[in-house]
C-alpha cells in the first residue's frame, strides 16, 4: 500500500517536472529565434509553380510586441515597409507613398504573397497564452534528438488549427520542425528549421522553409545572413514618421 | 366517304350562324394563346438579353475552375490561338477581356476594401452596357490610364469627389503589394446597394500592371447573336480553343441565380396559359356542344331517312374539323399579325418605371416573338381541344334514336 | 311574374342553360386562380427576402445603410427598445449587432457578414430557424455559429468544426474571436449562404469590444399593407438621428422587378379577361339565337317585344348569377387549399429542381379583386344575350317561328 502512495507520488511529481518543461521547452525555442530584440538581415525566397521571388529584408523586433521590416530588394519593392505594434499592422508602401493599415480582410492574405500569413506576423508566438502544451515524444531527427511538443488550442484561442506538433531539440533548445494541422487531422502546412549558425556567439538555425501542403509546389524560405540579438533599439523607429520617412 | 366531306362542308354554310360562331371561338382562342406565348416568350427573351448584355455577356471564356473559386491566379493569356478562335466562330459578334482582383482603396484616412474590375471600355462598350451607366462624370476611354470609375456609394463612403485621386492596393499575380495612384473621374450606379459600395473599374492594361499580370487575363466576355442558338455557338467556340485549362460558359452558369428567376418567370408563366387554354377550351366545346345539340331535329330526320348511326357521327366530326382547320388558319394569320404589329411597336411602360429606367438604365418593356414553336403548339392544342371537344356531342349523335332527335325543341 | 317566368325557362332549356352556365363558371374560377397565382408571384419575390432578412422596416444609425462600419452603431438602443415595445402595429422584432468581417478555417477564409442576435427574437422576424439542413439552430451558448452551407463548401467545414471570425473593432485593431459550428443553413439566396454568419450578440460584442451596442433593429408588422404608415410613425418617434428604412427602400431592385411584373400580369389578365367575356358572350349569343323559334311563339300569342326583352335578359341575369355563386365556390374550393399547399413550381421544370428551394408559390386571394369580378360577371352574360334578343323582337312572328 504504501509502496503504491510512493510511486503515484514519484510519477505525479514526475507529470509535473514534465508538464512545467513542455511550456518551458517552447518558450525556450521561441526565445531562442526572438530574443529580447533582434535585428536582422533576412532573404525570403518564395516559390511557386508560376514564379519565383526573392526579397531582401531588414528586421527589428522588440520581443512580440513590436516589429518594423524593411524591404531593400528587388527593385519594384524596395522601400516597402511593414510596421506592427501589438496585434495591428500597418504597410508602408514606397510607390504611393501611402500607409495603409492593415483590415481584417487582408491578415489573412499571404505576407507579400509568400506562405506565411500578416495574421502570422501578428499574431506570432501567443503559444503559452493560446494552447494547452505537452511533451508526448522523444524522437531523433537529422541524427538529433528532439522532444516532441503537442499543442491543443484552448477552446476559447481564436486560431484556426487543430493542433501543432512542434519538434525542439534537446541539446540546444533550438526548434527543429513544426506542423499545424487541421481538426480532421490533416497536414495545412509545416515549417522546417536547418543550416544552425552561428551569428554573433548566438546560435540559430539560418534556414525556415515554409511547405505549403493545401497548395502544391508552394513554399517560403527564409535565409537569415545576419542577426543580432538583444542590441538596443530605440522606440522611435516603430513611428509612422519613420515608416514615412526616406530610410 | 367523300359524299360524308361533301355533306360536312355544305352543312357548314347552311347553318352559317352557328358555324360562324364556332369558328369565332376557335379563331379566338388560337389567336389568344398565340398573343399571350408570344408576349411571354419575347419578353423573356428581352429581360434574359438585357441582364446578359448588362454585365455578365452571352457567355464567358475562364480558366478551369474559375468560376467556382476565382482566384487571381486563374488566369490565361489572350494569345493568338484564342484571338482567332473568338474570330472565326459563326455567331460571335464582340469579345473583350476583363480581370478582377480584390484590394484596398485609400483616400486620406479612409479605405476600404473594393472589388477590381480591369476592362477595355472601348471594346466593352460592344459586349455590354453598364459602360453607360455614368452617374457622374464619365467613364475613362483608355484601358492604360491611370483613371478609375467607382461606385457611386463608394465614393460617398470615401468622402471624396470626382478628380481626387486615390491609391489602389491589391496583392498581385506575384504575390507582392502593388499600389498605384489613380485619379477618380466618374461614377456608376448598378442598381445593387453591395455592388455600388464597393466596384472600382480601370483599364484593363492598368490593372495588368498594378497586378504584375503581365498579359494574361481571369474572363472574356461575349457578345454572341442571338440567344436561341447559344449552345451551338458555345460549342463550336470550345472546339476552336485549343487549350484546354480554358472553358466556355454559358451565361446562366456564370450567373445561376439569374437563371433561376427566369425560369421560375416561364414556369409560372405557362400556368397562365394553362389557364387561358382552359378558358378557351370551355368555349370551343360549349360551342360545339350547342351547335351539335341544336341540330337534333335535323339529325332525327337525317337519321330516319336511313343513315347510319356511325356515318352521322362521322359527319358531325369532320364538321367541326372544318371549322378548326379554317378557325386555325385565321386565327394564326391573326396572331402572327398581331405580334409582329408588337415586335415593332412593343409595350412601353411608363410611369415609375419610367424613373427606374432613368436611374439604372433598364429598358421596361413588354416585346411579342415570332418564334415558330408557337404557332405549332398552340395549333396542336387546338385542335387537340377540338377532337376532344367533339367527343361528348358525338357520343350523344351516336346514341340518338331518330324519333327522339326530331322530337327535340 | 317576370321572374317566375325567367326561371323556369332556365330549367326547361336545362341543356343551353348548363352550357351558359359553364362558361360563367370557368370565367369566374379562372379569375380566382390567375389572380392568385399572380399575387403568389409576387409574394414569393417579396418574402423570400423579407423573411429572410430584410423584414418590414429596418432602423439604423442615420447614414448606416450607405456605410456600414463599425463605429456607425444605433446611438440610444434603449429608446428604441421603448418605442417598439410599445407600438401594437409591430409583430415583431430583432436586434442585431452587425459588421462584415472574416470568417476562416484552417483552410480558407472568406468575406462575410457578421449577424449578432438574440436566437429567439431573430426567429421571429426571419426563417433562418427553419432554414437548418444539418445540425441545429443558435442555442445562447457563447461560442455558437451557424453559417450558409455555400459558405461551409467554401471553408471546407461541417458541423462541429472551429472556425475564426475577425472585424475591426472601435478602437480600430482586429477583434477575433473562436467558434464552433452548431448548424448549417441553405436558403433561396445562394449569394446569402455564402456570406451570412450567425453569432451571440453578446460574443459579438465582445469580440468588437463595444459594450452593449447593437446597430440594426429589423421588424415585421402586423399589417404587410401599412407599412409605410408605420415607417413614418417610427421616424416621427425617433428623430433625425436614426434611419427607418423599409423593405422597399432596402430591395429597390426587387421592387421595380415586382412592378414590371405587375404590369407584365396586367396585360395577361387582360387577355384572359378578354378569352372569357367572349367565350360568355359566344355561348349566350348561341342559346338566345337557338330560342328565336321559342320567342316567335311567345309574341304570337301576344307577349309584349319589351316583356320578351326582359325576360331574356332577366334570364341572363340568372345564369350570371348562379354561374357567379358556383364559380366563387368551386373556385375557392381549388385555390384555399393551393394557398396552404403552395405550387412547386419545380414540379413543372427540370431545371427548377436543381434550385430546390424558392419554387414554391403560394396563390394569395386578393379580396378586392374577387368581389369586383363577380359582381362584373352577371353582367358580361346580360351583354350576350342583348343582340340575339334584340334581334329576335324586331322579327315578325311568323318570321320568328320559322327561325334557324
Amino acid at each position: 500500500m504504501k509502496k503504491l502512495i510512493l510511486l503515484s507520488v514519484v510519477l505525479s511529481v514526475n507529470q509535473l517536472l514534465f508538464a512545467q518543461t513542455a511550456e518551458e521547452i517552447i518558450k525556450k525555442a521561441e526565445d531562442a529565434i526572438k530574443g529580447k530584440t533582434s535585428h536582422a538581415e533576412i532573404e525570403m525566397i518564395i516559390k511557386t509553380p508560376d514564379y519565383t521571388r526573392d526579397l531582401e529584408m531588414e528586421s527589428w523586433w522588440i520581443g512580440n510586441e513590436k516589429a518594423l521590416i524593411v524591404t531593400k530588394g528587388p527593385i519594384k519593392e524596395k522601400g516597402n515597409k511593414t510596421l506592427k505594434i501589438g496585434n495591428e499592422m500597418w504597410e508602408y508602401l514606397k510607390n504611393t507613398e501611402t500607409t495603409i493599415k492593415i483590415p481584417p480582410s487582408m491578415m489573412l492574405q499571404s505576407w507579400n504573397g509568400s506562405d506565411f500569413t500578416n495574421d502570422d506576423l501578428v499574431r506570432e508566438s501567443n503559444l503559452t497564452k493560446d494552447y494547452d502544451q505537452k511533451i508526448i515524444a522523444e524522437e531523433k531527427i537529422n541524427g538529433q534528438d528532439t522532444w516532441k511538443v503537442q499543442l491543443i488550442p484552448k477552446p476559447d484561442a481564436p486560431v484556426v488549427w487543430g493542433k501543432i506538433y512542434y519538434w525542439v531539440i534537446k541539446k540546444n533548445y533550438l526548434p527543429s520542425v513544426v506542423q499545424y494541422f487541421d481538426e480532421r487531422g490533416n497536414m495545412v502546412r509545416y515549417l522546417v528549421y536547418s543550416d544552425i549558425k552561428n551569428f554573433h556567439g548566438r546560435v540559430i538555425p539560418s534556414k525556415w522553409v515554409m511547405h505549403n501542403n493545401k497548395k502544391e509546389g508552394h513554399s517560403t524560405t527564409i535565409i537569415v545572413n545576419d542577426i543580432e540579438y538583444n542590441i538596443n533599439i530605440p522606440d522611435r523607429i516603430f513611428s509612422f514618421q519613420e515608416l514615412e520617412r526616406g530610410n | 366517304m367523300k359524299l360524308l366531306i361533301k355533306l360536312a362542308w355544305r352543312n357548314i354554310w347552311r347553318n352559317k350562324r352557328r358555324s360562324i360562331l364556332t369558328l369565332a371561338a376557335v379563331i379566338f382562342a388560337v389567336f389568344m394563346a398565340i398573343g399571350m406565348r408570344g408576349i411571354q416568350l419575347g419578353t423573356y427573351a428581352l429581360n434574359i438579353k438585357t441582364a446578359v448584355e448588362l454585365f455578365s455577356g452571352y457567355m464567358q471564356v475562364q480558366s478551369k475552375g474559375y468560376n467556382d473559386t476565382p482566384k487571381l491566379s486563374l488566369c490565361f493569356k489572350e494569345n493568338k490561338d484564342l484571338t482567332s478562335a473568338l474570330k472565326n466562330t459563326k455567331g460571335i459578334q464582340n469579345y473583350s477581356s476583363r480581370i478582377y482582383a480584390d484590394g484596398l482603396i485609400s483616400f486620406k484616412d479612409n479605405s476600404r476594401g473594393v472589388a477590381i474590375f480591369g476592362i477595355e471600355p472601348d471594346k466593352e462598350k460592344n459586349v455590354t452596357t453598364f459602360v453607360e451607366n455614368v452617374d457622374k462624370g464619365r467613364f475613362f476611354n483608355s484601358d492604360s490610364s491611370n483613371e478609375i470609375v467607382v461606385g457611386s456609394q463608394l465614393l460617398e463612403n470615401l468622402n471624396a469627389k470626382i478628380g481626387d485621386e486615390i491609391v489602389l492596393l491589391a496583392q498581385g499575380y506575384d504575390g507582392s503589394l502593388g499600389n498605384q495612384k489613380y485619379k477618380i473621374v466618374g461614377t456608376v450606379r448598378l442598381g445593387v446597394q453591395e455592388l455600388e459600395s464597393t466596384v472600382v473599374f480601370m483599364g484593363l492594361k492598368s490593372a495588368q500592371y498594378l497586378l504584375a499580370m503581365r498579359n494574361k487575363v481571369n474572363v472574356i466576355a461575349v457578345k454572341a447573336d442571338d440567344l436561341n442558338n447559344l449552345k451551338e455557338i458555345e460549342n463550336n467556340l470550345a472546339e476552336k480553343i485549343s487549350d484546354k485549362n480554358l472553358v466556355v460558359l454559358p451565361w446562366n452558369k456564370v450567373n445561376p441565380e439569374l437563371q433561376q428567376a427566369i425560369q421560375l418567370d416561364n414556369v409560372s408563366g405557362i400556368l397562365f396559359l394553362g389557364i387561358l387554354i382552359v378558358i378557351v377550351a370551355f368555349g370551343i366545346l360549349n360551342t360545339v356542344l350547342m351547335s351539335v345539340t341544336e341540330r337534333f331535329r335535323e339529325f332525327g330526320v337525317i337519321l330516319s331517312i336511313g343513315m347510319p348511326q356511325k356515318k352521322l357521327t362521322y359527319l358531325v366530326y369532320i364538321e367541326t374539323m372544318f371549322i378548326a382547320i379554317i378557325g386555325l388558319i385565321f386565327g394564326n394569320l391573326m396572331g402572327y399579325f398581331v405580334n409582329y404589329y408588337l415586335i415593332l411597336h412593343p409595350i412601353v411602360f411608363g410611369g415609375e418605371l419610367k424613373q427606374l429606367y432613368e436611374l439604372y438604365h433598364f429598358l421596361p418593356e413588354l416585346r411579342s416573338s415570332l418564334q415558330v414553336s408557337i404557332f405549332i403548339y398552340v395549333s396542336l392544342s387546338i385542335i387537340g381541344i377540338s377532337i376532344l371537344s367533339c367527343l361528348y356531342p358525338a357520343y350523344k349523335v351516336y346514341k340518338l334514336e331518330p324519333l327522339k332527335g326530331i322530337r327535340q325543341t | 311574374m317576370l321572374l317566375k317566368l325567367a326561371w323556369r325557362n332556365i330549367w326547361r332549356n336545362r341543356r343551353r342553360s348548363l352550357i351558359v352556365l359553364t362558361s360563367v363558371i370557368v370565367g369566374l374560377v379562372a379569375i380566382i386562380i390567375s389572380d392568385g397565382l399572380s399575387n403568389g408571384m409576387i409574394g414569393q419575390m417579396l418574402f423570400n427576402q423579407i423573411n429572410l432578412n430584410i423584414s418590414h422596416i429596418q432602423i439604423h444609425k442615420k447614414g448606416f445603410n450607405n456605410n456600414k462600419v463599425v463605429k456607425n452603431y444605433i446611438p440610444n438602443y434603449k429608446k428604441v427598445d421603448q418605442v417598439l415595445k410599445n407600438d401594437p402595429s409591430i409583430k415583431a422584432y430583432s436586434r442585431r449587432v452587425f459588421v462584415t468581417g472574416i470568417l476562416s478555417s484552417a483552410n480558407n477564409s472568406s468575406g462575410v457578414m457578421i449577424y449578432g442576435i438574440d436566437p429567439n427574437q431573430e426567429a421571429n422576424v426571419s426563417i433562418i430557424k427553419n432554414s437548418m439542413i444539418e445540425g441545429s439552430y443558435l442555442t445562447n451558448n457563447k461560442r455558437d455559429i451557424i453559417i450558409g452551407k455555400k459558405l461551409a463548401e467554401k471553408l471546407e467545414v461541417e458541423v462541429g468544426d472551429k472556425v475564426v471570425a475577425m472585424a475591426n473593432t472601435l478602437k480600430g485593431d482586429i477583434g477575433s474571436e473562436v467558434f464552433r459550428i452548431v448548424g448549417i443553413f441553405r436558403t433561396a439566396s445562394s449569394e446569402f449562404d455564402k456570406t451570412a454568419i450567425y453569432i451571440p450578440d453578446a460574443t459579438e460584442q465582445s469580440m468588437l469590444n463595444i459594450g452593449n451596442k447593437y446597430y440594426e433593429y429589423a421588424i415585421i408588422t402586423k399589417d404587410y399593407d401599412n407599412v409605410g404608415q408605420v415607417q413614418k410613425k417610427l421616424e416621427t418617434k425617433l428623430g433625425n438621428k436614426y434611419e427607418v428604412l423599409s423593405y422597399k427602400d432596402l430591395l429597390p431592385m426587387l421592387i421595380y422587378q415586382i412592378e414590371l411584373y405587375k404590369e407584365t400580369m396586367w396585360i395577361l389578365n387582360v387577355i384572359i379577361g378578354l378569352a372569357l367575356i367572349f367565350g360568355i358572350i359566344n355561348s349566350m349569343l348561341m342559346s338566345v339565337f337557338e330560342r328565336i323559334k321559342e320567342f316567335g311563339v311567345l309574341m304570337s300569342i301576344g307577349m309584349k317585344n319589351s316583356r320578351i326583352y326582359s325576360m331574356i335578359v332577366t334570364e341572363a341575369f340568372i345564369i350570371g348569377i348562379v354561374g357567379t355563386i358556383a364559380g366563387l365556390i368551386i373556385g375557392l374550393l381549388l385555390e384555399i387549399p393551393l394557398t396552404h399547399t403552395g405550387i412547386d413550381l419545380s414540379f413543372f421544370s427540370t431545371g427548377l429542381e436543381a434550385f430546390g428551394i424558392g419554387t414554391v408559390i403560394y396563390p394569395i386571394l386578393s379580396v378586392g379583386n374577387i368581389i369586383l369580378s363577380s359582381l362584373f360577371m352577371p353582367f358580361v352574360a346580360i351583354i350576350g344575350a342583348l343582340y340575339p334578343a334584340y334581334k329576335a323582337i324586331k322579327l315578325e312572328p311568323i318570321y320568328a317561328i320559322y327561325y334557324v
